[in-house]
């Protein structure tokens, strides 16, 4: 049998990466964007969740869903953009 | 809000915008300079729409609410320069903190306490580490013991940077600019 090459686009990569961020508890929203092997994550965070908190857990979901369905290693930048009030 | 810059005349923008917001008029500096009059005119402009805007009943549905949030998550990329942005520890990285979002939380904290409200915030991070330095204006009703409150507010502020935002808070200076009759 021959190899299999798995390509994952780009728009596919920031897709998952946002689905992945808009997981994790405290993250009202989350926009994401590619850069070489960087991914920028922007999100908007509940007031009261600790924002960095909230930050690092994004950065492992996301790396770490990203290794999973992707098979892309990749750096991972969370920005919090917003801190959204109740 | 990131740092604002003083007036060209040199006063510092945020004062102008203190004294529209309020209902107070314009100094004798303020009253003869071009600048001031400026500011002062486009707050009060902005004041008058935010107060009709606020009063407006808003029905927004969910995909509403998620589509104005894109909005302003796209917007934020667009705005937020490295210099505008705290640093966030974390294993994997660096992460940030838009200024604007921590000054909007350490803001909201305080207008929950009694008698206060926060009129401006700034904050710095000087160091290489990420402990941050907080100037937070606010204004305070009148009659309460502002000793004993802008106490409660300094502590709430650094209770707020770690617990809220994730950063410890290294110095808090607090100015009260202002009065209100209960």
């Amino acid at each position: 049998m021959g190899g299999v090459t798995l390509h994952v686009a780009d728009a596919a990569v920031t897709s998952v990466a946002a689905a992945a961020a808009r997981q994790v508890p405290g993250v009202v929203a989350a926009r994401t964007d590619l850069a070489a092997e960087l991914v920028r994550v922007r999100i908007a965070v509940r007031l009261g969740d600790n924002c960095r908190d909230v930050a690092e857990a994004v950065q492992r979901a996301v790396t770490h869903t990203l290794a999973e369905l992707a098979g892309r290693t990749a750096l991972v930048e969370v920005t919090v953009a917003e801190v959204v009030l109740r | 809000m990131g740092e604002i810059a003083p007036l060209a005349c040199g006063r510092d923008a945020a004062v102008v915008w203190d004294r529209a917001e309020a209902g107070l008029p314009l100094d004798a500096h303020g009253r003869d300079c071009p600048h001031c009059s400026a500011t002062y005119a486009e707050a009060r402009r902005l004041d008058v729409a935010v107060h009709r805007m606020a009063e407006e009943p808003v029905q927004m549905p969910a995909q509403a609410a998620e589509a104005v949030l894109g909005r302003v998550l796209e917007t934020a990329r667009s705005r937020i320069r490295p210099e505008e942005a705290l640093r966030l520890d974390s294993p994997l990285g660096p992460n940030r903190l838009a200024r604007a979002a921590a000054a909007t939380a350490l803001r909201a904290v305080v207008d929950a306490m009694d008698g206060m409200r926060a009129r401006s915030c700034r904050i710095a991070q000087p160091g290489p580490d990420t402990a941050i330095d907080v100037a937070l204006t606010v204004v305070a009703r009148f009659g309460l013991d502002l000793a004993h409150a802008t106490a409660q507010v300094r502590r709430t502020v650094f209770a707020a940077g770690e617990q809220a935002l994730g950063l410890p808070v290294r110095r808090v200076d607090i100015e009260v600019v202002d009065l209100w009759e209960a």
